[in-house]
């Protein structure tokens, strides 16, 4: 005999329950923890592997690798100060400004001087450069500078003999209030040019092949949202003129780097000017009209670019100069294209460049310095990204080390980008090899495993394609293949399958027709019936629950459980062409809420406010009418996670409209249910139901401050108990 | 119903109860707050000011190699007299003089050349700490000018005694000069470094605002003798003259005056104590970081030089090296330049030692930083002792100064020559923690990555193709893996790899097939409190009397990855603890027949304990700044080795090199500083032929051709890290090696370049490096004891070298 008081009471039984459960839901939160990270490079090269509810950054191969940085010295001259932009012509030649020095500095591809240019003349006379921001060189060996604080473009050649000078045209087009500081430039093949002035949030200023001025061309627009809609609203009907003219006006943030690729496509980079600011859309290519035309696709959908966030979605606290700490968020000030069409993205916080597909598929992170960057290969303030398209090198500007930072594409980089282009181009067979070759750099490559999915599906080896569809995450190529193997499937087993149907469908009829013959019941227990009478007698089912006490609250509860039970089901085992959870981080936990905690909630807050309201049910009655409402939900989980591993996404149309019928037969016994135990008329209930809905999130809202309280509670008590058991 | 307690009313003793509660807490909260009281001096009631006694101008020590010289002080060209309290150091071999402040500077009689710079005329700097911000002191402008210095001859050395008087700040310190062995030293014994109440009138309070008098122990750090490593800037690409530092495996700075007139600095020891960058042994892991901008390689090696055309001075820091930070600056064209006269100089170059007293973390709270010093209570910390070695003709270069400290650690360590050095030396990793879901609720599940039975297949592979020459590293085999949460991993190995039978097969295999097997233990970091190890209570002390957190960072954004970011957060066992944890490591491989052990952290994280340890009653630190960390691992791995047990140290400083069997995981790279001009392999001319060892692994480096070169370079063994089986689950894990490793994308690089290297490399096994240069930018030429020669391209291109053409990206051996 056990002599524990506590035994005795049961409090001890119950005590155990509640520490097992309270483990149970710990140990369902708690995350697990990382092992550490190994690199051997100054900074990391990471890539963000996506699946479906998941987004995490990993280390991945280095697809560059540090070359060497530039300095004033490197080259015999004085320090550069504040260069700005670099541009690297078809013959190699490495142009850039040191805007600081004014002037110009020309290298070979050896990295040793060949030129400076401080002064161009120019009919007669002599221009001095005045901090210029930009150079670009066109095919012909004409070289664009932005020669920023004279408020000109110049267009010169290698001898420093200028053939056209830009100033800010005379056009009506142009605002009076237009500053003219061009700091960007680009030219395409057919002699347009694009300049960047400082500060413009009208586009780039854009002249034709005879260098005449036609237009802005592609600026940003400021994004609304409905609480944007409703103040301009405010703005325009009841806002003073006095408080107009006090406003602060929203603008779209302007263009900080301006690139052109082989087909003359515009692509820009954008960035808000806080620091403290996070941004989506920062890279844009656009068309001939200014309209953006990037695209994010996924394996399932095709986006707008626009809210795809082409920086790290964490931002970072860092020391400033005074020694506190300011919250910087990842944005992308400069960017380049490639022949490929790959874009670098330079952000100027981190450190860190971002290399894209036309896609919007990442291929790589790398470099870094959080602005404190004294090692190689990492930044202070890097302004300046841009790439030489014949040796694959990325070249940094950076404007607080004054110096020109190079990497080079590793033995991993240069396959993964030839593999990239292959697989985008569609060219999925010949890009194999690459991506082989590429996992034995790095395994963990989802853009691999992705690419040799697609060259499975080509080759027609579905299985392969599955195998490597999900180990890539891409539900698309993976229902393509799955398609070829379920037909496959069924045409080899059609007959064994069909047979087995037919003996099924028999032995069911066979069984209803006996039953009916010899006049037996199906269910002889009154509950079980009551609970399966309100599924096909909603009406009939409730009024037994009602009026005849026919319903059991223990078949409700397990009711209830095997919904908890079939929802977790559904969310493990749907299938994985339509699955949107990401498993390593899911917990029942939140089942458990959802299901448990939402009927007891509905249940209590049902029975407390329509008992104010003439209602005659009880709580008992409300929560067997609202468990067994939840049947159809048991049938719809079940049936659906069953099929979505059978059908493919264009066969989902069975899957949704199972659940609709389902949902809708589930409103409907809620609704008689709940009208019968408590004599409600249909608009009564319906009023009751918005009263109990607000009843519920009061209560949820009550349970979250109790839940903050106790935490906070208990964290002060395990603070105390540090401090006194530390000292 | 109201109960009554002899006249006391329930809710009445309840309140009495609580308020006697509260006392408590905030009584026990305020005594832990308290600091440990030391009485405060005055510096009038400690110093005489005005009687300090002095030695003559002239020799006060000689040895068979040097004689020492004090300068009290200087004659002016003005006919005045200047005080200097410089020291020279004139080598009797070749007549090389070395000196507090820089011949050719102290020559200058020139008032103004003089006065023209106080920090170049200073033989000693010290840090000060004034609430949350510290400040330099050099001794020239507080007290040497002021003629407040004393020298005597010391008592016990062949040497002076040189006391500084900070007056105005009320810090007095005294540093021995002296001459021993082939070379002249310099000490401090942290004893000798004195703060006191400053009660002058002149006091600092003008200069930086605050008040200091109130200021228990002021000085956070000292760096004796700046300059004695010193040189005038050469002109612009002149590489006859560098700066040596042994960063990761090392690197020279040019001391060049560059046409930019930037001087390139490395490491800050005068407004920065709180920057890593520099410390001997890298990073004290018990300083509190919110961020880590960069991936530090530390530097390995205390010692440090410059060669200055056809001389140069290698300094070892003897002793107390753990607490030493290296600065160095290179081409700085204003240090020691008098703007005013005729021809003012190119500048100065120097790389120095400083000795860190005050332990300090970096607290953050409500966006804010500060810096904490820790009270100044009695700390056990060893004295400061760096050898100073001049070097001439041939030696006079980065290869002499290695040679000097390999001479060094022969001499004073015991470190002696092996023929052993394995061809191929493999790292097999264990297993892993896969999250998995049962009911939907989330529970680990370890995976195994390599199982004993494929392990064995492996090694008898790899066996085959190295001819036997094979070394193995098992990692991740504790429990949990890889995941290790526990120290040591649980001090027992996982089952998911294999049983207790597979284990003994596994063992036997290996040494009945000659593979030396080293199971790998982390006996520092811990994650999880078990095996009587309480995350809590074991673990070392950072000077806010707390834990001290061990975090990993996020690769993305650099940021602690804590458990607020899904991260963990571990402690580094206290250095009390750490021979007791090590030993039931031992322990545990005697139980399970294992002979070779593997430490992965013992011998590459170095980091301090404020435990106040309370020794034959009184409160003192015993581990302040790292203090005799090497020591006492040396001490741990010879118990180790005592216990017939062969030692493998992973990135293995000095320190746990000299005290190991096997080294492995060396660094091929340098911090990669900007400043750095050139990468060198220091650690390999001290180590090679000395003890056996391998580079970091090849498969898993971002170039692996230049992986594989950087091992022929130096003669060092091959390395891969490899698993068997891959998981899609391994995605989560952020160990970069791990997405590189699997045997079967790597058994043919390991042939290929095996069959390559084998030759070579079993030629130089036991064979120390005599020279080393870079022949190019991208060739480099390295010669052996034992006559064999080797070049290495790095470039595209082909080079003739004088024993044939070096194709590109390849070598050539003779």
């Amino acid at each position: 005999m056990n002599k524990n008081p506590l035994l005795k009471s049961g409090l001890y039984r119950k005590a155990i329950l509640l520490v097992m459960l309270v483990g149970i839901i710990m140990s369902m939160l708690m995350v697990p923890a990382s092992a550490e990270r190994i690199s051997k490079e100054p900074y990391d090269t990471y890539t963000y592997w996506t699946a479906p509810g998941d987004k995490k950054d990993v280390s991945s191969a280095a697809m560059y690798d540090y070359e060497t940085t530039i300095t004033g010295a490197d080259l015999g001259l004085s320090a550069f100060t504040t260069p700005s932009d670099i541009f690297i012509d078809d013959a190699g030649l490495i142009y850039f400004t040191d805007k600081g020095n004014s002037r110009i500095v020309i290298m070979n591809s050896d990295y040793s001087l060949k030129k400076v240019i401080s002064e161009i003349k120019y009919k007669n006379e002599t221009l001095t450069l005045n901090e210029p921001s930009a150079v670009f060189v066109t095919k012909n060996g004409d070289i664009y500078i932005a020669d920023t604080e004279n408020e000109r473009v110049i267009i010169a050649n290698m001898n420093g003999i200028a053939s056209n000078v830009l100033y800010l045209p005379d056009d009506d087009v142009i605002p009076s209030n237009f500053i003219y500081k061009p700091e960007k430039i680009v030219v395409d093949s057919e002699g347009y040019v694009y300049v960047l002035s400082n500060g413009s949030y009208y586009g780039a200023v854009m002249y034709d092949d005879s260098l005449a001025f036609s237009g802005f061309y592609g600026a940003n627009s400021v994004s609304g949202s409905i609480l944007d809609i409703f103040t301009r609203i405010y703005e325009l009907y009841i806002m003073s003129d006095s408080q107009h003219e006090n406003k602060e006006k929203t603008l779209p943030y302007s263009f900080t780097d301006i690139a052109v690729d082989k087909d003359n496509f515009i692509y820009t980079a954008t960035a808000p000017a806080q620091t403290n600011v996070s941004n989506t859309g920062q890279l844009k290519k656009l068309s001939p009209g200014g309209i953006n035309v990037l695209k994010n696709k996924t394996t399932t959908t095709v986006k707008s670019a626009e809210s795809f966030n082409f920086a790290d979605d964490r931002g970072a606290q860092y020391p400033n100069m005074q020694g506190n700490y300011d919250w910087r968020t990842s944005y992308i000030t400069s960017m380049d294209v490639d022949s490929y069409g790959y874009m670098y993205g330079l952000c100027s916080t981190f450190g860190h460049v971002f290399i894209y597909d036309q896609e919007c598929n990442q291929l790589t992170v790398f470099g870094g310095g959080l602005e404190e960057g004294g090692q190689q290969g990492t930044f202070r303030k890097p302004v300046n990204i841009q790439v030489d398209d014949k040796t694959e090198k990325v070249f940094i500007v950076d404007q607080l080390l004054n110096s020109i930072t190079v990497y080079k594409p590793t033995p991993y980089g240069s396959l993964v980008k030839k593999a990239q282009a292959l697989t985008t181009a569609g060219d999925y067979v010949e890009a194999e090899k690459y991506w082989n070759e590429a996992l034995t750099y790095d395994r963990n490559s989802q853009l691999a495993y992705r690419g040799l999915s697609r060259a499975a599906l080509i080759k027609e080896e579905y299985e392969t394609t599955l195998e490597y569809a999900e180990l890539g995450f891409d539900q698309d190529t993976y229902a393509s293949a799955f398609t070829f193997v379920r037909n496959d499937y069924l045409t080899d087993n059609f007959v064994w399958l069909f047979i087995v149907a037919v003996a099924l469908i028999g032995a069911l009829i066979f069984f209803f027709v006996y039953m009916k013959k010899k006049e037996k019941k199906l269910i002889k227990n009154p509950a079980v019936s009551t609970m399966f009478k309100c599924v096909v007698h909603p009406f009939e089912g409730a009024q037994q629950v009602r009026y005849y006490n026919k319903g059991s609250a223990k078949l409700a509860t397990v009711i209830l459980v095997l919904y908890f039970i079939a929802t977790v089901f559904s969310e493990i085992y749907y299938g994985f062409m339509y699955n949107m959870i990401d498993k390593s981080t899911y917990s029942a936990a939140f089942s458990l809420i959802r299901t448990f905690g939402i009927v007891l909630l509905w249940t209590v807050v049902n029975w407390g406010l329509t008992t104010l309201f003439q209602g005659k049910g009880n709580m008992k009655q409300v929560y067997i009418v609202t468990c067994y409402a939840l049947i159809p939900q048991i049938i719809s989980a079940v049936l659906t996670t069953i099929l979505s591993n059978v059908l493919v996404p264009e066969e989902g149309l069975v899957i949704t409209a199972i659940s609709v019928v389902c949902l809708a037969l589930t409103a409907i016994m809620l609704c008689v249910g709940i009208m019968t135990v408590h004599e409600f008329g249909f608009f009564k209930f319906i009023t009751m139901t918005i009263v109990i809905i607000l009843g519920m999130l009061v209560c949820v809202f009550v349970i979250m401050m109790v839940f903050v309280l106790l935490q906070q509670l208990f964290t002060f008590i395990g603070t105390v108990y540090k401090e006194v058991s530390y000292r | 119903m109201t109960a009554d307690f002899g006249g006391l009313r329930m809710k009445h003793l309840i309140k009495i109860i609580a308020l006697i509660s509260a006392l408590c807490l905030v009584l026990s909260m305020l005594g832990g707050c308290s600091s440990v009281k030391v009485e405060h001096k005055n510096y009038s009631d400690v110093v005489d000011v005005n009687n300090v006694e002095n030695l003559e101008n002239g020799v006060v020590a000689e040895s068979d190699y040097f004689k020492m010289i004090w300068h009290q002080t200087t004659t002016g060209s003005d006919g005045m007299e200047y005080p200097r309290a410089a020291i020279e150091f004139v080598s009797k071999k070749d007549g090389s003089v070395w000196s507090t402040i820089p011949k050719d500077y102290y020559d200058s009689t020139d008032p103004a050349g003089i006065f023209g710079n106080a920090l170049i005329n200073s033989s000693l700097v010290i840090t000060m700490r004034n609430g949350e911000q510290t400040f330099a002191y050099n001794a020239y402008e507080n007290a040497i000018a002021n003629g407040r210095f004393s020298s005597v001859k010391s008592a016990d050395k062949n040497g002076i005694t040189v006391t500084y008087y900070f007056d105005n700040i009320g810090v007095v310190v005294s540093v021995d000069y002296y001459l021993e062995d082939d070379g002249f030293k310099v000490g401090i014994d942290p004893k000798n470094i004195n703060s006191y109440v400053a009660e002058l009138e002149d006091f600092n309070t003008e200069v930086h605002g605050a008040n200091l008098a109130d200021a228990v122990q002021k000085v956070v750090s000292v760096t004796p003798a700046p300059f004695i490593c010193s040189a005038q800037n050469t002109t612009a690409n002149d590489k006859s003259s560098y700066l040596v530092l042994p960063s990761g495996s090392g690197a020279l700075m040019y001391i060049d005056k560059r046409s930019d007139a930037i001087a390139r600095e490395f490491g800050d020891y005068q407004t920065k104590p709180d920057n890593a960058l520099g410390l001997v042994y890298g990073e004290d892991y018990t300083v509190d970081k919110y961020n880590d901008p960069d991936n530090d390689t530390p530097i390995t090696m205390p010692f440090y030089g410059i060669k200055r055309g056809n001389n140069a001075l290698c300094a070892i820091i003897e002793q107390s090296a753990e607490a030493c930070k290296i600065t160095a600056t290179a081409g700085d064209p204003q240090l020691g330049v008098d703007m005013f006269a005729e021809t003012p100089s190119n500048g100065y170059s120097y790389i120095a030692a400083t000795y860190n007293v005050l332990g300090y973390n970096k607290v953050y709270n409500k966006g804010t930083w500060r810096l904490q010093y820790n009270d100044y209570v009695d700390q056990n910390i060893t004295p400061l002792v760096i050898g100073y070695y001049p070097l001439s003709g041939d030696q006079a270069n980065y290869v002499g100064m290695a040679k000097r400290y390999q001479k060094h650690l022969v001499d004073k360590e015991n470190l002696k020559k092996t023929q052993d050095n394995n061809l191929l030396n493999i790292k097999l990793y264990g297993s892993f923690l896969q999250d998995e879901l049962f009911l939907g609720i989330p529970y680990s599940k370890e995976l195994p990555l390599t199982t004993y039975s494929q392990a064995t297949e492996i090694l008898g592979e790899l066996k085959k193709i190295s001819g036997g020459s094979l070394t193995a590293t098992m990692q991740g085999f504790g429990d949990d893996g890889i995941d290790g949460n526990e120290l040591a991993g649980g001090y027992s190995l996982t089952g998911v790899v294999g049983n207790k039978t597979d284990l003994k097969e596994f063992i036997e295999y290996t040494k009945t097939s000659g593979i030396k097997t080293f199971f790998n233990f982390d006996t520092v970091r811990f994650y999880e409190s078990g095996n009587g190890y309480s995350i809590n209570n074991d673990t070392s002390i950072n000077i806010n009397g707390v834990p001290a957190p061990f975090y990993n960072f996020l690769a993305s954004t650099r940021q602690r990855h804590d458990h607020t970011k899904g991260g963990k957060v571990g402690a580094l066992i206290s250095r009390e603890l750490l021979a007791e944890a090590t030993g039931d490591a031992v322990a545990l491989a005697d139980e399970l027949g294992i002979t070779g052990i593997a430490f992965d952290t013992l011998g590459n994280i170095c980091y301090s304990d404020y435990d106040d340890i309370d020794d034959e009653g009184k409160t003192i630190y015993k581990y302040p700044w790292r203090n005799n960390m090497g020591k006492d691992v040396k001490a741990i791995t010879a118990d180790v080795q005592k216990n017939s047990k062969t030692v493998l140290m992973d990135g293995a400083f000095s320190y746990a090199a000299v005290a190991a069997d096997i080294i492995s995981n060396i660094p091929t790279v340098s911090n990669k500083n900007n400043c750095f001009d050139l990468e060198v392999p220091l650690y390999q001319i001290v180590f090679q032929g000395y003890r056996a060892n391998s580079t970091s692994a090849i498969n898993t480096a971002a170039n692996k051709r230049t992986q594989f070169l950087k091992s022929i370079e130096t003669g060092s063994g091959l390395s891969f890290e490899l698993i068997n089986n891959y998981y899609q689950e391994l995605r989560k894990q952020n160990m970069r090696g791990l997405h590189a490793a699997l045997y079967a994308d790597n058994v043919k690089l390991i042939e290929e370049y095996v069959n390559e290297s084998k030759a070579f490399l079993t030629s130089v096994a036991g064979a120390t490096i005599t020279n080393h240069q870079y022949i190019t930018k991208d060739v480099t030429k390295t010669v052996f004891d034992n006559g064999v020669t080797v070049y290495v391209n790095y470039g595209d291109t082909d080079y003739k070298s004088d024993i044939g053409t070096v194709k590109a990206q390849g070598f050539l051996n003779k």
